[in-house]
């Protein structure tokens, strides 16, 4: 939405200006209105509006960067739905790889550096070794996601070995990881991840489940492999972890993209009040992410029905009550003003839980908007003094920890607002209580994902020290999130220093091993910053399974630190290359020369200034790093969209006689 | 008479007299544009004060959006797009943007209008 305005002006100027580009024919400017305003029929009428197979091609890779689901095409248009469902993503991330000399895997080795480390400690850092293992695992999925090789999991001659070094929950995660190996390779991937599902192995099974979900993440198949797969006997699978492995694959598979029948498929996990919460919950949580932002009333209505539920109402104490709350809130994500009538009914509720979860649907329908009437109403919330013998306690310190989260969630992708909000961090800092804190560095992380700035990661490379575990942990964690698949070479030394430092300490090192993974992603060709296309739309699926990941970190010793480290993969939905490709008419990858260079702001300045400064000159693809633009350099090619980020089609130009 | 009192209304008038709306609006002239950028970036800025206060007293505000359909293309076609999209906004009439722009304008009315 329009910055600094409210509604319903937001929207008026959008429509309003969408209206205008489509009158002058730049129908990509009007598409990425279009998808900005998060209105369906606007953007199919806008993408018909033209019989240019170019352009309608580039508008679908648009649409499809957003992960918009739109089932319009017929099969004989095969190219088109091709661009729509990104089913080439993987070919196009391969061709970076090739082009950059980066497809040799790396190994978990290459990135922990271990010899750089100090010395002393070297050789104890193998303290609890399954759990080593298991960081491994993370560590290497992250590092090689979408490659396809990697020199653990899928090395030929000792298959599955590795799956076998963890223990028990840990198998989950490892065997999953194989789904991030192989992410958006449909194909190939799942004909890997099919040795395990037959595995013997409960464990196993359940993570092959979560592989097929990551596999599938973002790009989409026509045959539906993810649903025939995660169908229904994985889904009523004896074994609880492979149901809810199962529900989350089905999450990951399907986010944004509003498919009735997966409503179908789980609603009936919800409000089945015999069931387990976890298993409840992580449906609510699946359809959450599926449905973000389409503020399904059947949806929501069955998780509130939940919170009435007599039968549920001792299960609402249990941890995973809590995903549930976030599931009701993803389908409000950025709906504004719509989620008001769920707050009343959350209102009537008498229940410690209720609250948390309004506050929860709350920051979520405002996300990214920077109103700072809602970061005041936050702030209010956090500065409420709680009570050490109250009952209510517990929901009530998660409470604030959501509104912590919220703050930044408000603030996002709002240059003056994030400023203002890093200040008052350092005051919940300094003087709030336990809880506050532990979701303070969880919230500098969400505010810049993937875009390391010297202040927010000193601060929490400062926190990453604190007395309290619980804050070290995150801001640990926030540390990678922030560097992101960026490669920082300050934050990888910073992350180095922190290992030697917690040898000792198996929680910690754990982290600071993840934390090493995420800022090597995809050897530092991915991104998990929700804001693309020259930073004006925020992705909703990306947002999300940030969103996701983060509420299980405030309570890390429960669930992430504990047996539930597969939530991780939430952040599957939020990976994307960081890449500009440019394509010729045949959409396959052409090389031109292109200025990359720090991209400078021109609204309302006076006659053609520079939109970029202080350039190089590349050839594509290339990669971009936050907050850069990309120039075309030859005259000869027309890109189809004034925006170069991602994929971009070039039209030749004809020089006539 | 009135025109030159509007001018002069610019460097003289107390805060909440708006005096330069209150004499332009009495003037017969035409040629807005004529007397300068400067005044009319004051004329803009007094008529989103006036049609706030004519909206809350429920008075006719017709005369104020007359004018601003003249200087909205003043200042259209003098580089000076926010002023056009601040103006049209205070009075409430942004979707009536696409009458005053043409193919070389658009793109940096479009520009400000979404950042």
């Amino acid at each position: 939405m329009v910055p600094l305005l409210t509604f319903p002006d937001n929207e008026k100027f959008l429509r309003t200006a969408h209206d205008i580009y489509k009158k002058y024919g730049k129908l990509s400017q009007a598409i990425v209105l279009a998808i900005r305003l998060h209105d369906h029929s606007l953007i199919i009428q806008t993408l018909d509006s033209t019989t240019d197979d170019l352009l309608k091609r580039q508008m679908a890779l648009l649409i499809a960067r957003q992960k918009i689901w739109l089932d319009v095409y017929d099969e004989e248009e095969e190219s088109m739905v091709a661009c729509l469902q990104s089913t080439r993503m993987t070919d196009y991330y391969k061709a970076l790889a090739l082009e950059l000399n980066l497809l040799e895997p790396k190994s978990v080795q290459d990135i922990y550096k271990s010899h750089l480390e100090s010395s002393r400690t070297a050789g104890l850092t193998n303290l609890d070794s399954s759990r080593h293992n298991l960081a491994s695992s993370f560590v290497n999925a992250f590092v090689n996601a979408g490659f396809g090789n990697d020199k653990m999991m899928l090395v030929e001659e000792n298959q599955s070995s590795w799956v076998w070094k963890t223990k028990d929950d840990g198998m989950i995660s490892a065997a999953a990881s194989i789904g991030m190996l192989q992410m958006w390779d449909v194909e190939s991937g799942l004909t890997t991840i099919d040795k395990y599902s037959y595995a013997d192995d409960d464990w196993v099974k359940a993570g092959a489940m979560l592989a097929v979900g990551i596999v599938n993440t973002g790009v989409r198949d026509n045959a539906e492999p993810a649903m025939a797969l995660l169908s229904q006997d994985m889904l009523n699978h004896k074994k609880k972890e492979v149901r809810i492995a199962s529900i989350m694959g089905l999450g990951l598979a399907y986010a944004g993209t509003a498919k009735e029948e997966l409503s179908e498929l789980l609603l009936p996990f919800v409000s089945d009040s015999s069931l387990d919460m976890s298993i409840s919950a992580m449906a609510a949580l699946s359809l959450g992410l599926i449905f973000v932002g389409s503020s399904n009333s059947d949806i929501s209505e069955a998780i509130v029905q939940t919170f009435f539920d007599e039968d549920r109402a001792a299960q609402l104490k249990d941890k995973w009550t809590r995903f549930m709350a976030l599931g009701l809130a993803l389908l409000y994500f950025g709906r504004q003003e719509e989620v008001d009538v769920i707050l009343e009914t959350l209102e009537a509720i008498d229940h410690p839980m209720s609250k948390a979860s309004s506050v929860l649907c709350e920051v979520c329908a405002w996300a990214g908007t920077g109103s700072v009437l809602k970061l005041q109403e936050l702030l209010h919330i956090c500065n409420d003094h709680i009570e050490e013998d109250d009952e209510d306690k517990k929901s009530d310190g998660l409470l604030q920890a959501y509104a912590v989260i919220g703050l930044s969630l408000v603030a996002m992708g709002e240059d003056v607002g994030q400023e203002m909000i890093l200040r008052q961090f350092g005051h919940l800092m300094h003087y709030g209580e336990s809880n506050i804190r532990r979701a303070v560095p969880l919230a500098l992380g969400l505010i810049s994902p993937s875009n390391p700035q010297m202040k927010i990661y000193d601060t929490l490379s400062r926190y990453s020290h604190d007395n309290d575990n619980d804050v070290a942990v995150n801001a640990i964690f926030a540390m990678g999130l922030v560097g992101a698949g960026t490669n920082n070479a300050r934050l990888a030394q910073l992350l180095r220093q922190l290992a030697s430092y917690y040898s000792r300490d198996p929680n910690s090192l754990f982290m600071v091993r993840i934390a090493q993974g995420l800022l090597h992603m995809g050897k530092g060709l991915l991104s998990v910053n929700p804001f693309h296309t020259d930073r004006q739309i925020m992705s909703r699926v990306s947002a999300a399974g940030l969103l996701t990941v983060l509420v299980s970190l405030i309570d890390a010793k429960q669930f992430i630190l504990a047996d539930s480290h597969y939530l991780l993969y939430f952040i599957a939905t939020a990976m994307h290359p960081r890449f500009l490709v440019t394509l010729d008419e045949n959409l396959q990858p052409l090389k031109v020369n292109v200025r990359v260079g720090q991209a400078v702001d021109v609204v309302g300045q006076a006659g053609r200034p520079k939109t970029i400064t202080g350039w190089q000159t590349q050839s594509t693809p290339v990669v971009l790093a936050y907050g850069e633009r990309a120039e075309l350099e030859d005259e000869q090619y027309l890109p189809e969209t004034p925006i170069l980020e991602g994929l971009v089609i070039l039209r030749k130009v004809i020089i006539k006689p | 008479m009135a025109d030159m009192l509007s001018v002069l209304g610019m460097t003289f008038s107390d805060e909440d007299r708006l005096d330069t709306l209150k004499y332009r609006l009495l003037a017969p002239s035409v040629d807005l544009g004529s007397w300068g950028h400067e005044y009319m970036r004051h004329l803009a800025l007094e008529i989103g004060q006036d049609y706030q206060k004519r909206l809350n007293d429920n008075k006719d505000y017709q005369s104020l959006i007359d004018l601003a359909n003249v200087i909205v293309p003043f200042f259209v076609t003098h580089n000076a797009e926010a002023d056009a999209v601040d103006l049209l906004t205070e009075l409430e009439m942004i979707d009536q943007i696409p009458r005053f722009i043409d193919e070389n304008t658009y793109s940096r009315v479009c520009l400000y209008m979404v950042r």
